[in-house]
């Protein structure tokens, strides 16, 4: 029998759709199907001018916009050969790791929903609106903070500035300690998790896996190694783990977490000593040519290739989304578990359908 | 059992961490973008932000020297504000409030001066 599942169902959190192909209660294979959130970004982006992109790519997803916008605006900076400031390069890690963390809160708040713990569900998104004020802090808007430019950021943070994040972030860090420890040690969460959706290292690298879906299987593949931005000057050591199930995968976002929070006790203190402009204009337009830039988004590898022929309007931008890279090992991991545990192997893989769909 | 307790507590002694809008006024940040304005009196119809907007939500027109702002398609991204030559337009810190109706803002210049040295003392098409 061929249950449809999605896109609309009261536990999916996003328009994802599934054919499960079901014999009891069992899923015996799985069709996913697309489309049902497109709004032809892509296409858009060529009738646009390359400056206005940067405020159209940005708004592929509601979640991790600022990422997207950093690596849309590597790849044109590669491709007009622009070298941009090191301070914009720091507040570019700034901007990218909060939305990381906020990112990661949000999909813990959604999987303590989804095992039926409401209260941690709200001290976990309790905890990620002291990030989205630190966003708006700094930027001036919540979510989608435009302040990436081709070339450097919109803004600058003065000394006075730094303080009140460095003190929001104590305060963050120290609120983040009870909701880890009951991720870590409730056993619901656990006996839910653990064995769910399990993949091993072979089996993720095959199936393309990225981001913490990869890293819980024990690989350290993080783009953030490559040194984009200002991540060649900071120590990024990737977070894994070897369990390579649901579970994994939730320890892996806690993980990140911390390590973005670590990160960005790196980012400012060399923000304090390192004054400087941070904008550099940038007047001509991209000869013709193409570039490509890979990032690293909290659900994974994010993928930007940038084409110009000369002029104002570019004639190819591609996005390469994480969650369409973790789909193949989605489809992998559904088959042989029940009906019930399907919306929570959806969650393990963070999907966001928003970025794929475009 | 302890650390429960203590959530629990915290929870009771802290209140609630949403803003209580509308009850309780929202003080915005120092940056924050909202509802966009045009100081007129720089203004010289030049388009430059019309051109730009990557929302379309702005249209100037050079002759009848109008600019028409379409505060519902505005993404509040900032743009038109930083590429203005003249430093003419600028973000309230805070957003539009809610309306009825979908009504755009129309901002009206003066007669431009004539130059002297044109001579021609042409009325404006004002």
């Amino acid at each position: 029998m061929v249950i449809p599942f999605g896109p609309q169902h009261p536990s999916l959190v996003e328009p994802i759709h599934m054919q499960l192909e079901v014999e009891g209660d069992t899923v015996l294979g799985v069709r996913p199907a697309f489309g049902f959130v497109h709004r032809g970004l892509e296409k858009l982006a060529e009738k646009r001018d390359w400056r206005q992109n940067v405020y159209l790519v940005e708004r592929t997803c509601g979640i991790c916009s600022f990422i997207h916008s950093l690596g849309y605006c590597l790849a044109l900076e590669d491709l007009l050969g622009v070298e941009v400031p090191p301070r914009a390069d720091l507040l570019r890690v700034m901007w990218g790791e909060l939305h990381r963390i906020q990112s990661h809160y949000l999909w813990l708040g959604l999987l303590a929903d989804a095992v039926g713990f409401e209260s941690l569900f709200m001290q976990t998104w309790r905890n990620r609106e002291r990030v989205l004020d630190l966003n708006e802090l700094t930027a001036g808007n919540r979510i989608v903070v435009s302040m990436c430019r081709v070339g450097g950021t919109a803004r600058d943070l003065d000394a006075e500035m730094l303080d009140r994040v460095e003190a929001t972030l104590d305060a963050a860090e120290s609120e983040f300690g009870p909701v880890e420890h009951t991720f870590r040690e409730d056993g619901g969460i656990a006996r839910r998790l653990v064995g769910l959706g399990r993949i091993t290292r072979e089996e993720a690298l095959g199936l393309g896996a990225v981001g913490p879906v990869l890293r819980a299987t024990g690989e350290a593949s993080d783009s953030r190694l490559l040194g984009y931005a200002g991540y060649g000057r900071l120590q990024v050591a990737p977070v894994t783990q070897a369990g390579g199930d649901a579970y994994a995968r939730l320890l892996v976002r806690l993980g990140e977490i911390r390590q973005s929070m670590a990160l960005l006790r790196q980012v400012l203190p060399l923000l304090r000593q390192e004054p400087g402009e941070t904008l550099v204009p940038v007047r001509k337009d991209p000869t013709a040519g193409e570039a490509l830039s890979r990032v690293e988004q909290p659900r994974g590898e994010l993928i930007y290739y940038v084409r110009a022929t000369g002029g104002k309007l570019l004639d190819r931008v591609r996005i390469r989304t994480p969650t369409f890279a973790n789909l193949p090992a989605l489809v992998h991991m559904v088959p042989g578990n029940e009906i019930g545990q399907v919306p929570a192997l959806v969650l393990s893989i963070d999907p966001c359908v928003s970025c794929t769909e475009r | 059992m302890m650390r429960l307790l203590h959530t629990l507590l915290r929870n009771v002694a802290s209140g609630p961490v949403t803003r209580r809008y509308p009850k309780v006024p929202l003080v915005p940040v120092a940056g924050a973008r909202g509802d966009l304005r045009l100081l007129v009196d720089r203004c010289t119809f030049c388009t430059a932000c019309a051109v730009r907007c990557p929302a379309g939500a702005l249209e100037v027109d050079r002759k009848a020297r109008t600019w028409t702002f379409n505060p519902y398609r505005c993404i509040y991204c900032h743009y038109c504000v930083e590429i203005c030559p003249f430093h003419a337009l600028e973000m309230a810190p805070l957003g539009r409030e809610p309306a009825a109706a979908k009504a755009t803002v129309t901002e009206t210049g003066a007669a431009p001066v004539p130059s002297p040295s044109r001579g021609t003392g042409a009325a404006s098409p004002a």
